[in-house]
């Protein structure tokens, strides 16, 4: 295509069209975002069960379902997870089917999630654990690794014209899915711990992905 | 008229996803001139229509299996054209291209060169300047080019004040040497 391009460049844009007409083969037409973002969450899901029955899922988890915080930043997760996927869906076509205010509904989650998290520090204290490797560190890029890698070569097929919305989505609809997941199997609940260990590692990913977003996302 | 227009592109559309050409062709004959109207509107020089107005086209092209002809065709083209434009000065300004201008080029020679059949002597001091270290050439063109002061160029690049001086002495000397 960039040969193409650089022949273009010589020729009027008349002679591009004529070209480009030459060359139109019918095309396969992206599926619904919710048609495509579907089978992720499905395989996401059956991923992360597996990687949580590998793990072993924690001991007191009978006690902790009976608690209304904890359920709440389960379901809280969990829906960040399933909207910001469907906005990712959304954003691999141009104009995003006219839906941008879909961005609005993850964000809106994760700022009540970031809020939640707030609220436990200031309760409880940070507590921030001696930073080494540890063995959640591992465990929580198991978890949402390939997930991510997965959603990502699914919205390349694709165009995006929001490179860096959809990094986010990418790495926040893993990065949530895959904190629910490990939050079942860590007995860990302090907030020092979790931040460090289950969190950071998406940060970095975050980064990461959207240093390179305008790269992975050219088309 | 509008919705005419906005109907016809999307029957076009449709009709291009399943590989019909003349359809193909005159959809991208038809949006050319919306293309070209938003991108006159938007970019500050002229000249550079064109290039984008190729580029939008050519995404359109890899991008056509991403439209749904159960949606307007507008908002989809002009989410394209808006991207691309963006790309276009990104990389534009990135690559600092708004503060170059090339002496083989006609009109900059007419107006920027007092004798222009001594263009040529420029292309060398051009020429002499590109084989100066990176640091001098700096120096230099900051002070006898940019109009910097000396103290400006020592803060800038963390030197004495006569440092500089003397560096930029000693490279018109240089110059000269080379020119001569």
């Amino acid at each position: 295509m960039t040969k193409k391009k650089t022949d273009n460049k010589e020729q009027g844009i008349d002679s591009l069209i004529d070209s480009l007409s030459d060359d139109l083969k019918p095309v396969n037409k992206l599926a619904h975002p919710a048609l495509r973002v579907l089978p992720w969450i499905l395989i996401a899901l059956v991923y992360m069960a597996g990687v949580l029955h590998f793990l072993g899922i924690r001991m007191d988890i009978n006690e902790k379902l009976g608690e209304t915080l904890f359920l709440y930043e389960m379901l809280l997760t969990l829906c960040i997870g399933l909207t910001s996927a469907y906005a990712a869906g959304w954003l691999s076509v141009p104009d995003m089917g006219e839906r941008p205010w879909l961005l609005a509904i993850p964000s809106a989650l994760f700022a009540a999630f970031a809020t939640l998290i707030g609220c436990t520090i200031i309760c409880d204290g940070l507590d921030t654990p001696k930073i080494d490797w540890h063995h959640c560190f591992s465990d929580t890029l198991l978890m949402g690794f390939i997930p991510m890698v997965l959603l990502l070569i699914l919205v390349r097929k694709g165009a995006t014209t929001k490179p860096y919305w959809m990094s986010f989505m990418c790495v926040l609809s893993s990065g949530s899915l895959a904190w629910a997941a490990i939050r079942m199997s860590c007995m860990s609940d302090r907030i020092g711990h979790n931040m460090i260990f289950h969190f950071l590692p998406f940060i970095v990913l975050a980064l990461v992905f959207s240093t390179l977003a305008r790269r992975i996302y050219r088309w | 008229m509008q919705f005419s227009e906005e109907k016809e592109w999307q029957d076009l559309a449709a009709k291009a996803q399943s590989g019909d050409k003349s359809s193909y062709n005159q959809l991208l004959h038809s949006v050319l001139p919306y293309i070209q109207n938003f991108l006159r509107a938007s970019l500050a020089n002229p000249d550079w229509v064109d290039d984008v107005t190729q580029e939008v086209l050519l995404s359109v092209h890899r991008s056509l299996h991403t439209y749904s002809a159960d949606r307007p065709f507008k908002p989809w083209l002009t989410s394209i054209i808006s991207f691309r434009r963006t790309d276009f000065l990104r990389k534009h300004y990135g690559d600092r291209k708004h503060k170059q201008t090339s002496t083989d080029d006609a009109e900059f020679i007419a107006d920027h060169v007092t004798n222009p059949s001594n263009a040529g002597e420029l292309k060398d001091i051009e020429s002499a300047l590109n084989d100066l270290p990176e640091k001098q050439r700096a120096i230099f063109t900051m002070i006898k080019l940019e109009g910097y002061t000396a103290k400006e160029v020592a803060n800038t690049m963390g030197m004495s004040e006569s440092a500089v001086k003397v560096s930029a002495h000693r490279t018109s000397v240089k110059l000269k040497g080379i020119l001569e």
